[in-house]
C-alpha cells in the first residue's frame, strides 16, 4: 500500500510520511489522524499496541510511530516503542501521554508529547526536519 | 479531491489493514472518511459526527455490525448502513437492519463504491 500522494497543494508535504498511529481514545486518534492526513501524510490507525505490533510483524512499513503509552491489551506504548527500536530501526518514534506524572526513557523515543497535543502536524514535521523540539506542545 | 461538502463515510473494522485500505480508497474517491476500530469507537463517532454511510464489518472485536446498526436506528440516525463479511444468517438479519448487506469479503473496492453511490442516489 504505497501512499497515493497528491502534490502541489498548499500545506501538503512533498514527501509524505507514513505513520502508524496507536491511540485507544477514538476522538483523539481521529483528530490526530485528520490533522496528519491534511498535510498529505498516510496514517494507519490502530487502537492498541498489540494491533500495531501485528501490523509490523506482517511487514507493513512505516516512517513514524505515534503512540499513546497507556492502552488496553497485553502490550503498552512503551513495549511497542521498544519493539520498534529493536526491530525497525529506521522508524522514528513519538510517544504521548495524558498522565502529567508519567515520564519515559528517552532512548525509546525521538519525541515525547503530553496530551493534549496541539499542532500535531507541525510538531511531527519538525521531527523529520531535524528541528529542535522542547516539549512538542508549542 | 475532498471538498467541504464531501459526504462522510464511517468505516468500521477491527482489521487494521482492511480498514485502512478501504478508507484510503474511499478518500481517494473524494469522501471524508472516519475510521473506527470497533463498535464502541463507531458509536462515539456517530454521536459526534454527521455520518452519511456506515461501512461495517459484521464481526468486530467488541460487538457486531448488527449491534451498530441497531444503535444507529435507535438513535434515529439517518446513516445508511452497508455490512461486509459473510456469515450464516448475515443476509437474513442484515435485510432487517441495513440498506445493503452483506458484501462478501473479499470484495473489490469498486463494488463498495458503486453500492455507496447507489444508496446515496436513492436518498437524494
Amino acid at each position: 500500500m504505497i501512499p497515493a500522494y497528491v502534490g502541489g497543494r498548499p500545506g501538503v508535504d512533498a514527501s509524505p510520511i507514513r505513520v502508524l498511529l496507536a491511540e485507544d481514545e477514538f476522538l483523539l486518534r481521529m483528530d490526530a489522524a485528520d490533522n496528519l492526513r491534511r498535510i498529505g501524510w498516510e496514517v494507519i490507525e490502530v487502537s492498541s499496541a498489540d494491533e500495531a505490533m501485528d501490523l509490523l510483524r506482517y511487514g507493513v512499513k512505516f516512517d513514524l510511530l505515534l503512540t499513546d503509552i497507556d492502552m488496553p491489551g497485553q502490550a503498552n506504548g512503551i513495549d511497542l516503542a521498544r519493539h520498534v527500536r529493536t526491530h525497525h530501526r529506521g522508524m522514528k518514534i513519538a510517544m504521548m501521554t495524558g498522565d502529567a506524572r508519567q515520564d519515559v526513557d528517552q532512548r525509546f523515543c525521538d519525541l515525547f508529547l503530553r496530551k493534549p497535543v496541539w499542532n500535531v502536524a507541525d510538531t511531527l514535521r519538525a521531527l523529520f526536519k531535524g528541528e529542535p523540539h522542547a516539549d512538542g506542545n508549542g | 479531491m475532498q471538498t467541504e461538502t464531501a459526504e462522510t463515510i464511517l468505516v468500521v473494522s477491527s482489521d487494521a489493514l482492511q480498514r485502512s485500505a478501504v478508507a484510503k480508497y474511499l478518500r481517494e474517491c473524494g469522501y471524508r472518511v472516519i475510521e473506527a476500530t470497533g463498535l464502541e469507537d463507531a458509536k462515539l463517532s456517530v454521536e459526534h459526527h454527521t455520518v452519511d454511510v456506515i461501512v461495517s464489518d459484521v464481526a468486530m472485536r467488541d460487538g457486531s455490525g448488527f449491534d451498530l446498526s441497531t444503535h444507529v436506528r435507535k438513535q434515529g440516525g439517518e446513516a445508511q448502513v452497508v455490512l461486509t463479511q459473510s456469515l450464516s444468517r448475515t443476509a437474513e438479519v442484515a435485510g432487517d437492519l441495513c440498506e445493503q448487506g452483506p458484501l462478501d469479503q473479499p470484495y473489490h473496492p469498486q463494488q463498495l463504491l458503486d453500492e455507496i453511490r447507489r444508496l446515496r442516489a436513492m436518498r437524494s
